[in-house]
């Protein structure tokens, strides 16, 4: 509740307002004025990428802290702590989400049948893709943890590159063939379902690809070396979830 | 506190509305909209955040951390929260009017068919932004309590207070996705035209299993931090460790582990099976014996004690005493039977403003009086904080207890007629509310003076507490360590600023 802690720091952030600021203007313009929703987006992207300078910065700047106690946590470090928490909340998110679409579709006398409405060869293919593009993020942790920048320059982009194709295949193949077919968000419970879901999958893989991106940004310029990559452990821990609800996803909706 | 004088005067406009029969202040739609806001911002904008915000002064205190693990987390967290309520209340100045569904938003209500209006659409999503918040805190907190304990501080010497904080945190963790995903797809019904609470198959029961799977949950929310609190305070006026502290915390434990597996008790009369009936009726007694044994535990702390009478003191007594009452009739309830002849009348109403506004509020304003004088190092002035007490007390009870006798009046409904033999009731309530409110004001014009006069300046321990957040011992050997003023100057500055606001 407390604003302005960093005075301990000895820094001011105003950025927590700003953000809190562009995303309230976002959620506003998304009701009554689409312009002010874009503005609220530019906002918030702007403060985001601030906070993403200076903890570029911060890291440089850290004090070692006071003997504590941690048991039985004392190996980790607070933010890989702080992400497994935040995962927890992600899992019950989605765990609502396909609760909710199983208990619609057990609910529902008749549904379409899953291999007529739903391209599964475009669906296996992304499935391999996000599969390969964990690979890669563990070869890149694998890689700087042996002092390997180059591996860990391979292993990113890699992964940057099979996110992103996963995004094209999704967005740019399947969405629109199936909107030709007639399946569409307001088409039914099964088009509500498909395009909610996948849709909230696919925006959480687009942050994954910014925090990527940002890990890529920081390796090209030497930012990890052997001792100091919790960064890439960190984001990893985010994608290989994002890759899981997949894994969730794809025989729910393309197999069943 | 400001959403606390919001919520709380549309409180008092609906007791005004209800205070005489075919009242017409308010057209029912007004009245509606006036119920939803009441009891949004009263339960997720005033009495969570005003435990966690205690917490983020006293938690980092108690376990000698200098503040939490991520201090920029937290202040977006702070506004996020902030500006999710601004636009929750801005929400009824759109045009065509506000959410206006309860505080529940029960489907098919909630959809674009019954309720149009774009500002019960900008109501839920000031929701889901509060749910980001709260995720941010709970992420905050339980990472600051498992890794940032200052050495000495085992999980052993965790105060209860930081426990319960804990347990509050890990529950918010659980419940509030739920409610993110709850309000992510109404928005999407309600934006983009998808079917999930308007169709047939998934609708209301879908929202209503979302809904209460965060709504359960949140009572705890609630309650836990409040429960912390009043063990502090009996703790440090009893001058004796809590009764049984080792079963204390077990039992608070499993209040937390059974919270989440009761969420169907608020679902007896929409037609679940009768396995279901059974199973969570069940659950929901098995609750009340670990929260019965909590209650005992903090009871017997005082047995036979001597004990300092204080204002805080006075409050988290008062708060037992609420707590006994509301829990009882909330038991009753268990009972799926009972529950059919009670369900939408005023007894529920007087049951759960019994635990949330009384247990809740007075713990809360107790929690505040007690570290008052840590956080500002001013001491408020004791005989008005007792004069608040007795009014707040007096004026709570009559305004909630008369809700017990009118089991044949419907809730969320703008008024009533002469012959239903109402009358007296709803007036003695409303004239409650008239004593109750302004008692609240009373106590913040009370802690505000003190920060204004000199004369007020204390001891670092006026309590004479032995928790290590006065003390400044962690390690347990009698001698104190110098993190105790590390980082906590800030925090005071802000926390001075919001109650120069309040002044205002």
């Amino acid at each position: 509740m407390t604003g302005n802690n960093e005075h301990s720091e000895g820094k001011h952030s105003f950025m927590p307002i700003v953000i809190s600021v562009g995303v309230s203007i976002l959620l506003l313009g998304l009701i009554i004025y689409i312009p002010l929703f874009v503005a609220g987006l530019i906002i918030t992207a702007v403060a985001l990428l601030k906070v993403f300078k200076d903890g570029f910065e911060e890291k440089f700047s850290k004090s070692k802290e006071t003997p504590e106690e941690a048991w039985p946590l004392e190996q980790q470090g607070k933010e890989k702590i702080g992400v497994w928490v935040f995962l927890t909340s992600e899992i019950l998110i989605f765990g609502s989400l396909i609760s909710a679409y199983v208990y619609v579709r057990l609910g529902s006398s008749s549904w379409p049948i899953a291999s007529q409405t739903h391209n599964v060869i475009l669906g296996m293919i992304n499935t391999i893709i996000l599969l390969t593009s964990s690979l890669s993020i563990v070869l890149a942790l694998y890689f700087i943890r042996a002092g390997n920048t180059t591996g860990l320059k391979v292993g990113l982009t890699s992964a940057f590159a099979l996110g992103s194709a996963f995004l094209v295949i999704k967005l740019g193949f399947e969405w629109p063939e199936l909107i030709r077919k007639g399946f569409t968000i307001n088409s039914g419970l099964p088009g509500s379902t498909y395009y909610v879901l996948t849709g909230v999958h696919a925006v959480h893989l687009a942050a994954g690809l910014v925090a990527v991106g940002y890990l890529m940004l920081r390796a090209f310029n030497g930012g990890f070396n052997s001792s100091k990559h919790s960064g890439v452990e960190n984001v990893g821990l985010y994608w290989h979830f994002v890759d899981i609800v997949w894994m969730f996803l794809f025989p729910l909706f393309y197999l069943i | 506190m400001g959403f606390l004088i919001v919520a709380g005067s549309f409180g008092e406009l609906m007791r005004t509305q209800l205070a005489v029969p075919n009242n017409t202040l308010l057209d029912p739609f007004q009245y509606s909209e006036t119920v939803t806001l009441h009891g949004l911002l009263m339960i997720l904008w005033v009495l969570s955040p005003l435990g966690v915000g205690i917490a983020n002064y006293i938690v980092p205190l108690q376990i000698g951390a200098k503040d939490l693990a991520f201090p920029r987390l937290n202040a977006t967290s702070y506004f996020t929260y902030l500006f999710s309520g601004v636009l929750l209340v801005g929400s009824i100045f759109l045009p065509g009017g506000g959410a206006a569904t309860g505080w529940t938003l029960y489907a098919p209500l909630n959809t674009i068919q019954f309720s149009p209006q774009s500002g019960a659409t900008l109501a839920i999503l000031a929701l889901a932004l509060l749910s980001v918040s709260v995720t941010m805190s709970s992420i905050n907190f339980i990472t600051t309590i498992v890794k940032n304990r200052t050495k000495g501080v085992t999980w052993k010497r965790l105060p209860i207070f930081t426990w319960s904080i804990l347990m509050t945190m890990a529950l918010m963790l659980f419940a509030f996705p739920t409610l993110a995903a709850g309000a992510l797809l109404l928005t999407s019904d309600r934006i983009f035209g998808t079917i999930f609470f308007s169709s047939t198959v998934g609708g209301s029961i879908l929202w209503d299993l979302l809904f209460w799977f965060f709504g359960h949950p949140e009572v705890y929310i609630v309650v836990l931090p409040a429960i912390g609190i009043i063990a502090e305070v009996f703790m440090t006026s009893a001058k004796r460790g809590l009764f049984a502290r080792t079963v204390f915390l077990f039992e608070l434990g499993a209040v937390t582990f059974l919270s989440v597996d009761v969420w169907m008790h608020h679902m007896f009369t929409t037609g679940v099976n009768y396995t279901l009936l059974q199973t969570f009726s069940i659950t929901t007694l098995a609750i009340s014996i670990p929260f019965e044994g909590v209650v005992i535990g903090l009871v017997l702390t005082l047995y036979k004690s001597r004990i300092k009478i204080t204002t805080p003191f006075l409050f988290c007594l008062a708060a037992i005493f609420t707590v006994t009452l509301g829990g009882v009739t909330g038991v009753l309830q268990a009972f799926p039977v009972l529950d059919y002849a009670f369900r939408g009348t005023y007894w529920v109403v007087g049951h759960f403003h019994y635990v949330m506004a009384g247990t809740t509020l007075f713990a809360l304003i107790g929690g505040l009086y007690y570290w008052w004088p840590k956080i500002t190092k001013r001491m408020y002035n004791e005989t008005i904080g007792i004069i608040t007490f007795i009014i707040s007390f007096i004026g709570f009870n009559i305004l909630y207890f008369p809700y017990f006798f009118m089991i044949d009046m419907p809730r969320r409904v703008a008024t009533f007629t002469y012959t239903s033999g109402l009358a007296s009731l709803n007036l003695t309530a409303t004239v409650g509310a008239y004593i109750f409110g302004p008692a609240f004001l009373l106590a913040v014009l009370n802690l505000a003076f003190s920060l204004r006069k000199a004369s007020s300046e204390t001891n670092a321990n006026p309590w004479e507490a032995k928790e290590m957040e006065w003390t400044g011992d962690y390690s347990g050997t009698g001698q104190a360590t110098s993190t105790e003023n590390g980082g906590t100057s800030s925090i005071t500055g802000d926390y001075t600023k919001k109650s120069k606001e309040i002044e205002k």
